[in-house]
């Protein structure tokens, strides 16, 4: 198995470059937001508020590009496989169905849990030198994060197999994609509506407040399902792993 | 594990599609030979293959591969078997350390020594990527890693289809060469037949999913002929002592399975010896019999 995830790693080693680019590149970006906005005069340096949501963002982005990107570059091999005959190959010789499907999952786990090392030491350090300490509910913000990243891998693996069209495997997810954002955008239009007439709160502290008190209960969900979809979906893909067109 | 006397052992394999059937096919390749596996396309030499590599499943029949079912033992053949595609099976970024790296891990018996004397002998960079090799490069590397691990099988799907004649020729020198161990096997489906001229010992020629012939190369061109006469002189052959006709404006040609008794029987006609490529002409227009 050490051959086909060092396989994988020199097939998407510049798209894991590519990833921890667009990381440094948000960690400027959000810099320069924020010198702007002292600077333009938007924000003022007391102002606790803005100071406590800058934060939250300068914590939390980051992670999520690094580990959204690793996650999505894990699964990019596959696609690759198919087309150049490797997977006919493979099974033509002594790879076998579990040890093709156990490397994706493996492989994809790797990327993860560098992506969620990487994030883990940003966030220690951002909370060192911003002077806030490192406490648990970082870590489990962080987490949250890594599991929607392994419900997208682990959910995707089992999909590629079930939807072998390559054309309607990206209707589908388009479609899901476009249901979910709107899902998302009409739920954060309800929660706009809310704020009508208040001026007292910002929209970011508004959100923060909401959400906080129910990361636990988001976490706990999210690792009982992925306990639940890492085997599920790994004994689901062994079973749909076609070696030839049948 | 060597105590088997063919290398692959075909029994009644038949195998279902939406209008194509592999249809009751059975044949042997000997240890220590090389079979030319011949049809034209779409005949059935890739489904065969398909099912030999078991990568796709068989509706019923038996297939043994050196001694063993390749399915209970799937694993244990697998690791003495290499196949080689029409198009080479590996990515275009990679190159050939990288492949050496790859391939070590996957194969047992992997031999880098002998990766890298085939590398060397056929001219193949190893830092270079794959995706800028020529087609004959891409093959020549897909071979040296077929042969680098210790198969005691190759079997080779259209290979050499697509290739300069001076790079097959390379080639075929080089399975020759694999066969000098007479515990190596070869199954070639090609349906460039001068090539298995020159190297085959046995041939199975495959047509529209059924097995027409089978048997030592040789034997097959040596008892076919081709009756050359007068459209007059073959309207006196037997129907049934011919396997197809072609008539053209002057005569005719006729393919006859039975060099031997046709003779005796047209003496006073001339006759041509054949060739594989002819054989497989006239049989694949079997149904008519006859045809311009």
């Amino acid at each position: 198995m050490k051959g086909l995830i060092y396989k994988d790693f020199t097939l998407t080693k510049k798209h894991i470059i590519l990833g921890y680019i667009y990381f440094l590149i948000s960690i400027a970006i959000l810099v320069m937001i924020q010198l702007s906005m002292y600077y333009g005069n938007i924000a003022k340096s007391d102002d606790v508020e803005n100071l406590k949501n800058m934060k939250f963002i300068f914590r939390y982005v980051p992670p999520v590009i690094i580990l959204i990107d690793l996650a999505i570059m894990s699964v990019f091999p596959f696609d690759k496989d198919e087309i150049c005959g490797w997977n006919k190959y493979c099974f033509s010789g002594p790879v076998t169905n579990k040890m093709m499907i156990g490397e994706r999952y493996l492989f994809s786990a790797i990327l993860m849990l560098t992506a969620y090392v990487t994030g883990f030491i940003y966030v220690l350090l951002f909370s060192l030198i911003s002077g806030d300490g490192f406490n648990l509910n970082m870590l489990r913000n962080l987490t949250i994060i890594l599991l929607i990243a392994v419900w997208y891998v682990y959910i995707y693996i089992p999909f590629y197999l079930i939807i072998t069209d390559k054309k309607k495997r990206t209707v589908i997810v388009t479609a899901l994609g476009i249901i979910i954002y709107g899902g998302f955008m009409l739920y954060s239009f309800s929660l706009v509506k809310e704020l009508d007439g208040r001026e007292d709160i910002e929209l970011m502290s508004f959100l923060r407040d909401k959400f906080t008190p129910s990361l636990n209960t988001v976490f706990i969900v999210l690792a009982a399902a992925a306990v639940v979809i890492i085997p599920l979906g790994y004994l689901l893909s062994d079973k749909l792993m076609k070696r030839g067109e049948e | 594990m060597s105590d088997y006397k063919n290398a692959i052992e075909i029994e009644n394999l038949t195998k279902r599609y939406d209008g194509f059937t592999l249809d009751n096919v059975s044949f042997n390749v000997p240890k220590g030979s090389i079979m030319g596996f011949i049809g034209q396309n779409g005949a059935g030499k890739t489904t065969t293959i398909k099912l030999l590599l078991n990568l796709i499943k068989k509706d019923s029949g038996t297939i043994r591969m050196l001694g063993l079912d390749n399915t209970e033992n799937e694993s244990e053949v697998k690791k003495q078997i290499s196949a080689v595609f029409d198009e080479i099976p590996f990515h275009e970024t990679l190159n050939a350390n990288q492949l050496n790296i790859i391939l070590s891990d996957l194969f047992e018996r992997w031999d880098k020594e002998q990766f890298f004397t085939y590398l060397d002998r056929f001219a193949l960079p190893r830092k270079k990527r794959i995706g800028e090799l020529s087609k004959g490069m891409k093959m020549k590397l897909q071979i040296a890693t077929a042969l680098s691990h210790g198969a005691r099988l190759l079997i080779m799907d259209e290979a050499t289809t697509g290739l300069d004649p001076v790079v097959r020729n390379e080639i075929l020198d080089i399975f020759l060469e694999y066969l000098q161990d007479e515990e190596n096997s070869i199954l070639m489906s090609s349906h460039i037949t001068t090539d298995l001229e020159k190297i085959a010992d046995s041939v199975t020629f495959i047509d529209r999913g059924k097995i027409l012939l089978s048997g030592e190369k040789d034997v097959i061109v040596e008892n076919h002929a081709v009756i050359k006469c007068k459209k007059n002189e073959y309207k006196d052959i037997a129907p049934e002592d011919f396997i197809t006709a072609r008539i053209t404006d002057f005569g005719a040609e006729v393919m006859v399975s039975d060099k031997n008794a046709a003779a005796k029987k047209y003496s006073g006609l001339t006759m041509d010896s054949t060739t594989l490529e002819e054989i497989m002409l006239y049989y694949v227009r079997r149904e008519k019999k006859e045809w311009q």
